[in-house]
């Protein structure tokens, strides 16, 4: 039996602190049973448009994210930047909208840009869920977020991985 | 995340859909999909 027992390759207390998470973000994220929710996926299925390095395609992309991350599309949009030293923040406050910077680097692949823009809609909804921002563990949870809200593939081919403190 | 700790927690997100081999699956990166695939295993163990 030995090539097939089942093995985790993290430790308890990581193991314990994605358990104890798991359900306090289906809670704070008002997503009830995660059966509804679909799991979006890198297909045409999901993101039919088409894509390239134009606006329009930048702009539809956006739509479905936003459609897809559950947020009004009202509350936020947009902003395509120049390539900044330092990472820009992820959300700014503009009246009563929230603007979303994206580099234009981060255009080369829309699996990125998806990713990316993925997890600032998790930040915006963890906000909303009044989670305390100063949390040591907010960029984990920003990432546990999107695999809730059904986001995860992206971010999960994308990101680099941070390990927790 | 580390990739270990994506794979506990898409196992998790598997379960909560009634899926112990979820098409997604395919669209994971290997490692991830590895890991992924043994934390299902692990918590079906649990059960």
């Amino acid at each position: 039996m030995l090539f097939t027992k089942a093995k985790l390759h993290i430790d308890d207390a990581i193991r314990e602190w994605i358990d104890e998470q798991w359900p306090w973000l289906v809670e704070k994220l008002n997503m009830g049973d995660l059966a509804e929710h679909a799991i979006i996926e890198p297909t045409d299925e999901w993101f039919p448009d088409e894509w390239g390095p134009n606006r329009e395609a930048v702009e539809n992309l956006f739509a479905r994210v936003v459609e897809y991350a559950e947020v009004e599309p009202e509350r936020v949009s947009l902003e395509l930047i120049e390539p900044q030293e330092e990472m820009p923040p992820a959300l700014v406050k503009k009246d009563d909208k929230y603007v979303l910077p994206l580099e234009i680097s981060e255009l080369q692949s829309p699996a990125v840009a998806v990713a990316i823009l993925s997890r600032k809609l998790a930040l915006l909804r963890l906000m909303d869920a009044g989670l305390d921002m100063s949390r040591d563990d907010l960029p984990l949870l920003m990432d546990l977020a999107c695999i809730v809200m059904g986001l995860g593939i992206f971010n999960a081919n994308a990101a680099v991985p941070q390990v927790p403190r | 995340m580390t990739w270990p700790m994506y794979g506990y927690a898409f196992a998790k997100l598997a379960l909560a859909h009634g899926e112990a081999k979820p098409a997604w699956l395919k669209h994971l990166r290997e490692d991830t999909k590895v890991f992924t695939k043994q934390a299902i295993k692990w918590l079906k163990n649990q059960d």
